[in-house]
């Protein structure tokens, strides 16, 4: 019975483990940024996307294809036409 | 090993299995928005909108004035989404309980409770899938920005916007219905949607000759019918030539705009009476210039532009007109100048005024030189900018043109990464285009506005 309650309350608390992200290094690339995949519950803010969305081109084609490239510079735009969408001061 | 325990073994994978499975991509509700607040000590700024005439006593105004922006985004995918964009816009003390009968620009009074949430966009994005091209499509109501710095339309609107690129070539058609007068109030009264109506139009193309420069050139097309029955149909064409090159650490930009086609009636008696019944049109010829220029100088950012704009010192008489035309006098500005006073400021809430509001000037048009510089150290930032401004052609009938110089600055700190506290002031100089424009001929009082603001993006 012990042993029953243990392998069940194993199964239990590794499947109520939040998954960890491994701290994104220098040589992968960002899923969450390119492909909306993998991304934690939240989402960033403009200034926080930009500064990631710069940092991912920065790594260049070593890591990303230019098909790949070409969608984050895509989306590196997207979000600075929401910052000054927010911010002009139109009527 | 047991039935029991190799059933449990089992559940228990499973449950790992299900807990650490990719989820399946569903909606994604993304949440953007802005939030200012500002308080001013001004001559000018009174939280109204429009043209800033000066005048010799205009008393200091002193209020606090507040906007949200709420940007809501339904993401099906990448190449799918539904954009909505909201804003709430206050004065503090203004009123409260709808107590005004009205229902924007309200609600920071005792209580609060006011009707006034407006909104800016509604429209779909998407990707066609299956172009043979990447071809973006927006549709509803949006924010458009022209080619020429905004000098042309900057503001929301509803139609439709098609963008393409491949390779070094960029294109985009855009259609906007600005107006469909179906009102019995309008004069004449009328009932039939699409028979009193503004629309505008504009092809854009851009092409990349190599890394350090890119040129383009427009069509624009503005369509006005909804004076078609006591006047003849506006018909404004515009066409434009801009570049942008990297010259050495400089970024050089710039563009040339010219208008023709028929706009406003020849109000003279002689040529009305020669044409009929129908009041002939004014032909249009005019034209807009800019040059500006970026480089990194020191540890900061210094800015130039340079901008013409045509006038017309007789608009009322002939059967032509220089001045440039402006879309519906208000839905366009020319932020680069980074100026407070002297154009439209980016800085503006509800309070936007400016003595050369609509860049057509009162038909005088603008000759304005502008420098600036930005410099951020650590959470600092400081934006200085000088403005010169004369008009291109005098309608006054007085002997001077120069309209004034404005100096401004912002000085700012970062709160947070994505709030800042900062400190804004503004003073013109008024040149001698309004020397005893006061109350009984006297010198107006030179506009002067400060501001403290907190903002926060999101």
């Amino acid at each position: 019975m012990r042993k029953i309650a243990v392998v069940a309350m194993a199964a239990f608390m590794m499947s109520a483990t939040v998954p960890v992200l491994a701290q994104m290094s220098k040589e992968e690339k960002d899923e969450c940024l390119l492909a909306s995949k993998n991304c934690l519950n939240e989402v960033d803010s403009l200034q926080k996307r930009i500064k990631k969305l710069n940092t991912e081109i920065k790594k260049g084609k070593k890591i990303y294809s230019a098909e790949e490239l070409k969608k984050l510079n895509g989306k590196l735009q997207e979000a600075e036409e929401i910052v000054k969408t927010l911010e002009q001061e139109n009527k | 090993m047991s039935v029991t325990k190799k059933f449990l073994v089992v559940a228990a994978v499973s449950a790992l299995t299900a807990a650490t499975a990719a989820p399946a991509m569903a909606l994604e509700n993304e949440f953007h928005g802005i939030f200012k607040v500002r308080g001013i000590i001004s001559n000018y700024d009174d939280g109204s909108a429009g043209r800033l005439i000066p005048t010799s006593t205009p008393g200091a105004k002193n209020y606090i004035e507040q906007r949200a922006r709420l940007l809501y985004m339904a993401k099906a995918n990448d190449d799918l989404k539904l954009v909505t964009h909201f804003e709430i816009d206050s004065r503090w003390g203004d009123n409260s309980y709808n107590s005004n009968n009205t229902t924007r620009n309200n609600g920071g009074a005792i209580g609060a409770d006011q009707v006034n949430l407006e909104t800016k966009s509604v429209y779909l994005d998407f990707n066609v899938p299956g172009s043979p091209a990447p071809l973006n499509v927006k549709a509803g109501i949006q924010p458009f920005t022209d080619a020429y710095k905004g000098i042309i339309f900057s503001n929301d609107a509803a139609g439709v916007v098609a963008t393409s690129s491949f390779d070094k070539v960029s294109a985009r058609l855009s259609y906007f219905r600005f107006f469909d007068n179906l009102k019995t109030d309008k004069t004449p009264a009328n009932n039939t949607n699409g028979y009193l109506t503004q629309d505008f139009v504009n092809l854009e193309g851009k092409y990349s000759v190599n890394k350090d420069l890119k040129v383009g050139g427009s069509y624009f097309l503005l369509y006005d019918d909804r004076s078609r029955v006591t006047s003849p149909r506006v018909n404004v064409h515009m066409i434009g030539v801009n570049a942008e090159a990297k010259v050495g650490p400089a970024t050089v930009d710039g563009f040339f705009i010219y208008q023709t086609g028929k706009a406003g009636v020849v109000a003279d008696a002689a040529a009305t009476s020669a044409a009929g019944s129908a009041q002939p049109f004014k032909t249009v010829s005019a034209f807009a210039a800019n040059v500006g220029v970026k480089a990194k100088i020191g540890p900061g950012t210094a800015r130039m532009n340079a901008l013409y704009i045509s006038g017309d010192s007789s608009v009322n008489s002939g059967s032509s007109r220089n001045d440039f035309i402006t879309i519906n006098g208000v839905e366009h500005s020319f932020y680069p100048a980074e100026m407070m006073i002297m154009l439209r400021s980016k800085h503006a809430l509800n309070t936007d005024r400016a003595i050369v509001y609509s860049l057509n000037n009162a038909n005088q048009g603008l000759i304005g030189g502008f420098l600036g510089y930005d410099l951020s150290i650590d959470k600092f930032f400081v934006n200085s900018n000088l403005g010169l401004g004369a008009v291109a052609k005098n309608a006054t009938g007085n002997s001077n043109d120069y309209m004034g110089t404005e100096i401004n600055t912002e000085i700012g700190y970062k709160l947070f990464d994505n709030m800042s506290a900062s400190v804004q002031a503004a003073y013109m100089i008024l040149g001698g285009y309004f020397a005893g424009v006061g109350a009984g001929g006297t010198n107006p009082e030179n506009p002067y506005t400060t501001r403290v603001v907190l903002n926060y993006l999101f």
